[in-house]
């Protein structure tokens, strides 16, 4: 039995090495959005500068928009890399993990998956196809202001369209959903990462590894679910 | 004196490797708490209604240390006691103990023979003579890897990477230069890739292993292959 696709040329740890790579840029991206984010709590004015900020990077030197321009080209290209590759493993993974013939479930253990943390490591692929929706919803919401993501949506106006936006319960109560996806997923993703690129060899190294992905993953999400929350409460109004 | 049960086993029987199988149920009278995994097929085979060909299973040292058995149980490969082998795994482990669900170890690379009898031998074996000569047989003695292929099993991608990792942490020390080192570990990572899954670091195969073998070793795979991508450019 062989489980050879046709991008056999393309090797399992090479896959691997890509998603560990763009994994670890979309971690680091997301600990310096929750930075961005936060500043929410700092007003309007400091919001929208910020936000005037990203778009006015390398300004007069370079035309407006051009590093945010960049940022989102490598993001984009992260994006591309990580659910190509997370599909070929993913079909790999089916051919070679056994259903019985003649219809009959493969039988689940029971007893040994109880804790929260086990059923997020199991649940890379449900979490990141959640954290897609969200993304695309997200862009369409708050960075293209389009309908019906958007509601009213204004060119420059940061603050108030994400407070617009977020004040709609069904959109906080995606956006929470999509932190605790995001938790799942960067808590076990880290894991990944140690273990796809040999770091994991070393026991300290890889419960370091687990516990800083837990910390990251949950402190992201609550960072993150903490600005539906206070729009839901109108301490940001 | 002992006290002794029925149970109710749920057996996975067909006839040989191109047969559709299906479960069947027989009570298998007997049974005590500190009854194995083997000796309750045993007692079904001797208690077996008329006509009924026995089941057949791996089986081997019965001391948990030669790797050649190896049932699922209650889908857990080996059985529900963490890091013990088939024959090392008690009636008084069960979830539930009037009824027990045996069948194969399952993954792709072992194909069933018959009833609970797997083919796993071909497949890891495929990886061992990948590193060409008895290094690779020392390499997986080194590592304590008794090649039972549970780990497999018990993987949902049917990966391998628990047992490639632990030859591969312990192959290096064995080469008597990098060059061979490099050329047998990339053989190793090939062949591997051919036949099992991508590893995702569940862990599953941790809990299953009688050997007891670390996560860690997972890491050894990525580990080489990064090493001999260095050296070849």
């Amino acid at each position: 039995m062989t489980i050879s696709d046709s991008a056999g040329a393309l090797k399992t740890a090479d896959l691997k090495l890509a998603m560990a790579a763009s994994g670890t840029v979309f971690s680091a991206f997301t600990v310096a959005h929750m930075a961005g984010n936060l500043q929410v709590y700092l007003g309007r004015d400091r919001f929208d500068g910020y936000a005037r900020f990203l778009r006015t990077m390398g300004v007069p030197v370079l035309p407006e928009s051009t590093v945010l321009w960049v940022f989102r080209s490598g993001l984009l290209a992260c994006a591309v890399t990580h659910v190509s590759c997370a599909s070929l493993l993913t079909v790999r993974a089916w051919r070679a993990g056994d259903r019985p013939a003649g219809g009959v479930r493969r039988s689940r253990p029971r007893g040994r998956r109880r804790r929260v943390w086990e059923i997020a490591k199991r649940s890379m692929r449900s979490t990141g196809v959640v954290l897609g929706l969200f993304t695309a919803h997200h862009i369409a919401d708050l960075t293209l202001g389009v309908r019906p993501a958007a509601t009213e949506h204004a060119k420059g106006a940061a603050y108030d369209n994400l407070v617009r936006s977020l004040q709609r319960p069904q959109v906080a109560g995606l956006y929470l959903a999509a932190m605790l996806a995001l938790a799942a997923h960067t808590s076990q993703g880290i894991v990944q990462v140690g273990n796809d690129t040999g770091l994991s060899g070393d026991r300290r190294v890889r419960e370091a590894l687990s516990i800083a992905g837990r910390v990251i993953g949950t402190g992201v999400a609550l960072g993150n679910a903490s600005i539906p929350l206070a729009v839901q409460t109108r301490l940001v109004r | 004196m002992k006290i002794t049960r029925t149970v109710s086993v749920e057996v996975w029987r067909q006839t040989d490797a191109e047969a559709h199988g299906r479960f069947v149920t027989y009570d298998v009278q007997g049974v005590s708490p500190e009854t194995t995994v083997l000796e309750l097929l045993d007692l079904l085979n001797e208690q077996l209604p008329d006509g009924d060909s026995p089941v057949t299973f791996d089986d081997g040292c019965r001391e948990g240390s030669c790797g050649k058995c190896g049932v699922t149980v209650d889908g857990v490969p080996h059985g529900p006691e963490y890091n013990r082998a088939s024959c090392q795994q008690h009636v008084r482990a069960f979830r539930d103990g009037d009824r027990v669900r045996l069948e194969p170890l399952r993954a792709s690379a072992f194909p069933v023979l018959s009833d609970l009898t797997v083919d796993k031998k071909k497949a890891l074996r495929t990886v061992v003579k990948a590193s060409r000569g008895p290094a690779g047989l020392k390499a997986l003695t080194n590592a304590g890897c008794i090649s039972c292929g549970a780990c497999v099993a018990a993987c949902p991608n049917g990966s391998a990477q628990l047992f490639v990792g632990s030859l591969l942490t312990e192959l290096p020390p064995l080469m008597k230069d990098d060059d061979e080192r490099r050329d047998r570990t990339a053989q190793v990572i090939e062949t591997a890739d051919e036949t099992f899954g991508p590893c995702s670091t569940y862990g599953d195969c941790t809990e299953v292993c009688p050997a007891g073998l670390p996560l860690e070793n997972l890491s050894a795979v990525a580990r080489e292959h990064l090493r001999n991508q260095r050296q070849t450019k």
